[in-house]
């Protein structure tokens, strides 16, 4: 706060710090806007800050005081990167087909993505926040697990995976969290563990759909169409938290 | 059928025995029998209760030899034939392979921003050869094997595409 009254400035920004092990405060720099992870302060408290940050720039008086603040429950954000966890996270692009963006109570999504829509290699990554709300943490933890399940996203990658480990992950659920936690607990092994085991446990169903399909083909020539088109009309954004679950 | 599941190198077998009256079939998958009720099917996208567990299979591509689907969202590469195929690399004339093996292609999309190497150098597998932009992140192309470099197919400021071949290493 005070380093921001000191240069004079004025609406939503970001402060980071570092703590090193023995709990020392490093400042690392202050943003002047909103970072990638403003949705998980607006669910926990209430408070829209993109609307703040315009209404703040347009002179309007901020209508309330720190102490006006209440914090209500946790929050998680998972960054949804078109990048390839399996592979170094290496960038993916390309045409979505079908996408499903979860939903329901505690549940945000923050996303353009659509069926149909392109992934360029001329922007960033970023193609959703998936943010989760719940009473305590283990609530939000679980409602992300879900939604996490419920994403998913045809032609392209995304790491999706990697977050699914980590929700499922003791070092997580005990809250050991450092810059190193990845690499301290060899997170990228489990993941691959972790698929490895899902594959073997649906290799029964993925047979029984392949052959269900390929007996489909030869009964039907292939000429039928193909369930879904990605043309549907794009839903550009979801902020179903907001209607549901208190969020 | 024969597949094999490439995710986890199982190999498994499965035929279609019968439809029951009701509609439900019956599969066999490993000398199992599994009772299976269709919800959906189309030619890429298959719905069905597997032991009455619902799942969702979405048909990403396939032909002859692979089914690649999203079974529950998860990737599942299904290798056709695989038996066949083993015995056809078997008895393909290594020269074509051998050829085919020097090519290093990009795994990823992306513009070429820096070249690494020369004609002429050597280099180990693993070396980092070229270096891809994509999505604001650079990529490193690495040597896929010990030799040396032939030839460099791209120049820096071009685009790539994905399994472009970049480089010759012999």
């Amino acid at each position: 706060m005070r380093a921001a009254e000191t240069v004079g400035y004025e609406n939503a920004g970001t402060a980071e710090f570092l703590r090193d092990k023995d709990g020392n405060f490093y400042f690392i720099e202050i943003n002047s806007r909103l970072q990638v992870e403003h949705p998980v302060t607006e669910v926990v408290t209430g408070v829209d800050l993109v609307k703040l940050q315009i209404s703040i720039a347009q002179d309007n008086e901020i209508s309330f005081q720190q102490r006006d603040l209440k914090m209500h429950g946790c929050a998680i954000e998972c960054r949804v990167n078109a990048e390839d966890p399996f592979y170094d996270f290496a960038p993916s692009v390309g045409i979505v087909g079908q996408c499903t963006l979860p939903y329901g109570p505690g549940i945000r999504v923050d996303s353009y993505l659509y069926p149909g829509c392109s992934i360029s290699g001329y922007y960033d990554s970023l193609i959703a926040k998936l943010i989760s709300w719940g009473q305590t943490p283990n609530e939000a933890r679980l409602r992300m697990k879900n939604a996490l399940r419920e994403f998913t996203v045809e032609g392209i990658n995304t790491t999706v995976p990697l977050y699914e480990t980590i929700m499922n992950h003791d070092g997580f659920i005990n809250g050991e969290l450092s810059t190193d936690y990845i690499d301290r607990f060899h997170i990228l092994d489990v993941m691959r563990t972790d698929y490895r085991e899902i594959c073997k446990r649906n290799a029964s169903s993925a047979a029984a759909a392949t052959l269900l399909q390929s007996e489909f083909i030869k009964r039907t020539g292939g000429d039928l169409p193909p369930a879904s088109k990605p043309d549907r009309k794009p839903s550009t954004w979801k902020n179903l938290g907001w209607i549901s679950g208190g969020v | 059928m024969e597949f094999r599941l490439a995710e986890t190198q199982e190999e498994l077998e499965g035929r279609v025995v019968r439809t029951l009256p009701n509609g439900e079939i019956i599969v066999e998958i490993n000398g199992k029998e599994h009772l299976v009720r269709l919800v959906k099917l189309a030619t890429d996208e298959i719905e069905f209760l597997f032991e009455n567990s619902f799942h969702h299979a979405k048909v990403v591509r396939s032909n002859s030899s692979e089914t690649v689907m999203l079974l529950d969202g998860h990737t599942f590469t299904m290798k056709k034939h695989f038996k066949f195929e083993k015995f056809l690399y078997k008895t393909l004339s290594s020269a074509i392979s051998a050829a085919e093996n020097n090519n290093l292609t990009s795994q990823i999309p992306g513009r070429v921003v820096n070249i690494l190497v020369n004609p002429g150098n050597s280099v180990k597998a693993g070396d980092s050869v070229i270096i891809l932009e994509s999505m604001k992140m650079q990529v490193a192309i690495k040597a896929h094997k010990d030799g040396t470099v032939r030839d460099i197919k791209v120049k820096k400021g071009t685009t790539v595409a994905r399994n472009d071949v970049v480089a010759i290493i012999e």
